[in-house]
């Protein structure tokens, strides 16, 4: 007798932004898609699983049934959702399920944690704090609560949960995935490195709640009833750039909790209020990484209104004046938030593995989507990728060589294949390693560092098209020891304040992209040898006492969240 | 009134643990005038044995007796008669322990609060965060006068807070482990409302309250003497509180404050109609200890931070007398130090002072974020003045007491202090290793 094909998906309802978001007095929900799978209690899959201890008041909660039944989670919510930690244990697995499966559906392939292990812990109400984060070294997501303002005179002040807002869960959650995908963008490099993980993780935090249709829809301003509008219809002009900007991005910021703006900053408000200048970086404020984060989501939020404006100027429209109707007005800015997510997600495959810099990303992006969407003709988003983030004076790294389109160059034409296998350079490390040992010369490698291939990673990216697109993703770094005395004979400037004795480590590498044959498309290097670069990583490290003993990356994302919510700076270069 | 200028100024950087107390003595012609900067302890000199007994007590009638007396020279009794001297002002830089417990008369009322108050200052010189009156001052815009009023509500929610922390730390003494027990104990203490030494400073004379830019209030009790505050800023001045963002930091502390509430047993757990474990399962045993280490490790943070906020209310001073320039920022750190070196609009005259200093008190016991580097470069840069006066440092801290050498935390911390030993003539409370050793007694000539 034959059986049912397993399902690969199913639906699951979650809190669409967090609970201040509500439509008629409710809160808004929304129906996402997210892996099938049987559940043990916790919830506890095959990525995630929740505990829910509360290291705060040590009360370890016992798990509801693992059911995702939207009804069931709909009548629940409308009966207290603030008030159930099963409905929180629930809610936090879905957006992190869904986020893995954004992951994994850009970039073609599984996407692992960066711990190591397979089930990444969440733990919803891990403590009494208006912080949440993740842990590598707990291998877990940590979400706080916190009593909230007051509801007036004597009256208790209602407490405010972290793991309930759509935004803080996915962006928690793309640290975890970022830190499986590049584990060296956690180390302190550049200015640009430090901000890319937050910016980056609030254009995916923000991208996932805009992909929703009904999160956008409740933000579109109500349809005029209006002789020769059509019902249901909104005219064309309040579709602006500008006026997206007003009534998407700010009504969002306003609706959200204003408590949950205060524990971890306002990426969105900030990023619609950042009007385009190209002089940001250069300040010193900006020098701060939140700051700096900021202009990435200003630069990457500005894009999508316009490529949201585009493509209902573009419809046909009806009536006179030109109108859109509501819905699909909507559908529209989620569509164009979901796509613009995939590309942002799929660059990261195209992205150096060591010291990245904002301008290394836009040619990643540049050239992850020409690859997958060689035809841009629908969203023009390359283009408009281009101009908005020179708008916010970000360039494309590649823009030298890569003909103008910001893309990266081709990867040298004469490279030896003989001696490698092109079977086992889809998989095997040991293989591309040869490949690497035996290009040395023509992909420029250091041949005296200690180097290794971190990755091998082969993909099956989907186009627009329907059309597979393989690619084999491999990564590898370079690693150089040397004391402060040896940095001259290496061309590397050594900070004033180093010590001659004091051995500092210098990083390389690359990504290599191969094709469905074998064959190398782009090799993204941050070789060993750019001297130049290098002497600017020591400089900014030793500023921001990298360099002294005990400097630790622990915790870091905690730290700073913290010191961003309270305004005590990352003054690390001030400091001894 | 005397108009003339003092002729010579002594200094005398008191032993008192990890903690500030500095005595400055302005002789004139006729007559002395003393300013005392700070009186508290949070922790008695490391092996200072039988010599940390009384030792406030010591120090407290110490000052006195220059006060009354006049400084007479490294020998007592080795000048002639006894000059006209009184001790004009108190500065209370911030209410931290460590600063100003030296102040509280304590529960008999004659301790060494009382002992200070008997010299009779005419003025006592305090943050503005201090004025009683604002909480409810209403001037400037309404965000600003409810952004100040957060503030300053956060303020007085670190002292519950670290009152709540001691409790804590007395209730379930093992929840914590001795190390962290230690490390959350000495900042509660620190952070302590310190109620008794603030009545009595504020009953001890008339209370001037001062911020960034206003006047100190000694330029007339100090003839000769010029002063400038250049800290604490108002939260108008404070950086990270602009206009164009949303986010109100006070406000996050105060969540914060909230929240910790619940760690400290002060606030009743959420879901208490849900069933919890009594035993955890064993597959989740692992997770739970690291939970509990990983809050640990955080609740300190925090409390760490909170006691970041309460240092940038010090007050930054500085003065200048004939030719030397001595600054006495408390334990302001950068965000306190921010506005007066990077945003003020006198920013630039400011600097040029700064690169003058020839008297630096180091700021927090020699913290590694006390002195803001780009302070020092100014104060030992190549835009000193050549041939002037060489720049001397006074570190009053205690070894072992904050921080670890592990995580470049220790304080004081080392390659500051090498950098002060290497670039100033360093003057160390550690260096006063005997029982009967109460100061450095420095004396500049004018």
């Amino acid at each position: 007798m034959p059986t049912a094909p397993a399902l690969r998906a199913r639906s699951a309802m979650i809190v669409a932004q967090d609970p201040s978001v509500k439509r008629n007095g409710r809160v808004l929900l929304a129906k996402v898609d997210i892996p099938e799978e049987v559940l043990a209690p916790g919830p506890r899959g095959y990525r995630v699983h929740v505990i829910d201890y509360d290291a705060s008041t040590r009360r370890h909660y016992r798990p509801g049934p693992p059911e995702l039944d939207c009804a069931r989670f709909e009548a629940a919510a409308r009966n207290g959702l603030l008030d159930d930690p099963h409905l929180h244990a629930l809610n936090a697995y879905a957006v992190v399920m869904r986020t893995l499966s954004r992951f994994e559906f850009a970039l073609g392939r599984r996407v692992s944690w960066g711990f190591g292990g397979h089930q990444l812990v969440v733990a919803p109400h891990a403590f009494a704090d208006a912080n949440a984060f993740y842990s590598r070294q707990d291998q877990a997501l940590l979400f706080g609560y916190f009593p909230g303002h007051s509801q007036g005179r004597g009256r208790s002040r209602k407490l405010v949960y972290t793991c309930l807002s759509h935004d803080i869960v996915a962006h928690e959650t793309t640290h975890a995935l970022v830190d499986g995908l590049r584990r060296r963008y956690s180390d302190p490099s550049s200015p640009d490195q430090a901000a890319f993980h937050e910016g980056f993780a609030d254009i995916v935090a923000l991208l996932s709640v805009f992909a929703l249709p009904g999160v956008v829809e409740a933000l579109l301003p109500a349809a005029p009833t209006r002789d020769g509008i059509p019902r249901g219809s909104i005219p064309l002009a309040e579709f602006t750039p500008r006026r997206l900007r007003e009534t998407a991005l700010f009504g969002l910021a306003d609706q959200m909790g204003q408590e949950l703006l205060q524990a971890r900053g306002g990426a969105l408000r900030q990023s619609a209020r950042m009007k385009p200048d190209a002089g940001y970086l250069e300040r010193r404020e900006f020098e701060e990484p939140h700051r700096r984060g900021e202009v990435l989501v200003a630069a990457m939020m500005n894009v999508f209104l316009e490529v949201w404006a585009k493509r209902l100027k573009e419809g046909q429209g009806e009536g006179t004046p030109r109108c859109v109707e509501r819905s699909r007005a909507a559908e529209e800015g989620a569509a164009v938030a979901d796509s613009l997510l995939t590309s942002a997600i799929r660059a990261l495959d195209y992205a150096p593995p060591v010291d990245l810099c904002f301008s290394d990303y836009l040619s990643a992006l540049l050239t992850g989507d020409q690859e997958v969407r060689p035809d841009d003709s629908r969203y023009g988003l390359r283009e408009r990728l281009l101009a908005g983030f020179a708008a916010y004076g970000i360039c494309p790294s590649s823009r030298p060589s890569g003909g103008g389109t910001g893309t990266w160059a081709p990867a040298p034409p004469r490279l030896d294949y003989d001696r490698t296998h092109f079977e086992s350079m889809q998989r095997d490390p040991d293989e591309v390693f040869r490949f690497l040992w035996e290009n040395r010369k023509a992909l420029g490698l250091y041949e005296n560092a200690y180097s290794r291939v971190l990755s091998v990673r082969p993909c099956v990216r989907t186009s627009p098209d329907g059309f597979p697109l393989r690619e084999t993703v491999s990564e590898y770094v370079q690693i150089l020891g040397v004391r402060g005395e040896e940095l001259k004979r290496h061309g590397i400037r050594k900070p004033p304040e180093l010590d001659a004795s004091q051995q500092v480590t210098i990083y390389g590498g690359g990504t290599l992209i191969f094709d469905e044959r074998g064959r190398l498309k782009f090799h993204v290097a941050k070789p060993i040898q750019d001297f130049e670069a290098q002497s600017a990583r020591l400089a900014y490290l030793e500023q921001h006492g990298e360099l002294r003993k005990g400097s630790t990356a622990s915790r870091r994302f905690s730290r700073l969240h913290r010191r961003r919510a309270g305004a005590l700076g990352n003054f690390t270069s001030e400091e001894w | 009134m005397s108009s003339s200028k003092p002729t010579r100024l002594v200094l005398r950087l008191y032993k008192v643990g990890f903690g500030d107390c500095i005595l400055l003595s302005f002789v004139y012609p006729k007559e002395q005038r003393h300013v005392l900067i700070d009186f508290g302890t949070s922790a008695l000199p490391l092996n200072g044995g039988a010599g940390n007994k009384g030792l406030m007590a010591r120090i407290a009638a110490d000052i006195r007796a220059v006060c009354e007396q006049g400084d007479r020279g490294e020998e007592p009794g080795s000048a002639g008669s006894t000059p006209k001297s009184k001790l004009l002002a108190v500065v209370a830089s911030h209410r931290h322990t460590d600063h100003v417990s030296g102040f509280d008369p304590g529960d008999s009322g004659k301790g060494t609060g009382a002992v200070i108050a008997s010299c009779k200052p005419s003025l006592v010189i305090q943050p503005w965060t201090e004025d009683p009156a604002a909480p409810t001052a209403s001037k400037g815009p309404p965000g600003l006068v409810a952004r100040r009023r957060t503030y300053l509500s956060v303020l007085r929610d670190i002292h519950s807070l670290a009152a709540t922390v001691g409790e804590e730390l007395r209730r379930d003494p093992l929840r914590y482990g001795e190390r962290f027990a230690g490390q959350l104990g000495f900042l509660g203490e620190t952070n302590l409302k310190n109620d008794g030494a603030v009545r009595n400073l504020m009953g001890m004379a008339k209370n001037r309250y001062v911020r960034y830019g206003s006047a100190s209030g000694l330029q007339t009790l100090l003839p000769g003497v010029k002063t400038w505050v250049l800290g604490p800023p108002t939260l108008a001045q404070a950086p990270g509180v602009s206009e164009e963002r949303d986010e109100d930091p006070n406000e996050y502390w105060h969540l914060q404050v909230g929240a910790m509430r619940f760690e400290l047993g002060s606030a009743p757990a959420p879901f208490a109609r849900f069933a919890t474990y009594r035993d955890s399962p064993p597959h989740t045993r692992w997770f739970l200890r690291r939970l509990e280490s990983v809050r640990r490790r955080e609740l300190l943070q925090l409390v760490r931070l909170l006691d970041e906020v309460l240092n940038n209310t010090s007050v930054i001073l500085l003065l200048e007398v004939g030719k030397h320039r001595l600054l006495f920022p408390g334990d302001a750190q950068l965000e306190n130090w921010s506005h007066a070196l990077f945003q003020a609009p006198d920013r630039n005259e400011l600097r040029e002072l700064l690169r003058g200093v020839t008297i630096y008190k180091v700021g927090h016991h020699g913290s590694l974020n006390g002195t803001p580097k780009t302070l020092w470069g100014l104060m030992t840069g190549a835009g000193r003045a050549a041939g002037g006066e060489p720049l001397q440092t006074l570190l009053s801290t205690r070894k072992g007491k904050h921080g670890k050498v592990e995580n470049g935390t220790e304080v004081p911390r080392r390659p500051l202090v090498s950098a002060l030993e290497a670039k100033s003539n360093l003057w160390s409370t550690e260096d006063l290793k005997g029982a009967n050793e109460l100061c450095h007694r420095i004396e500049l000539k004018l």
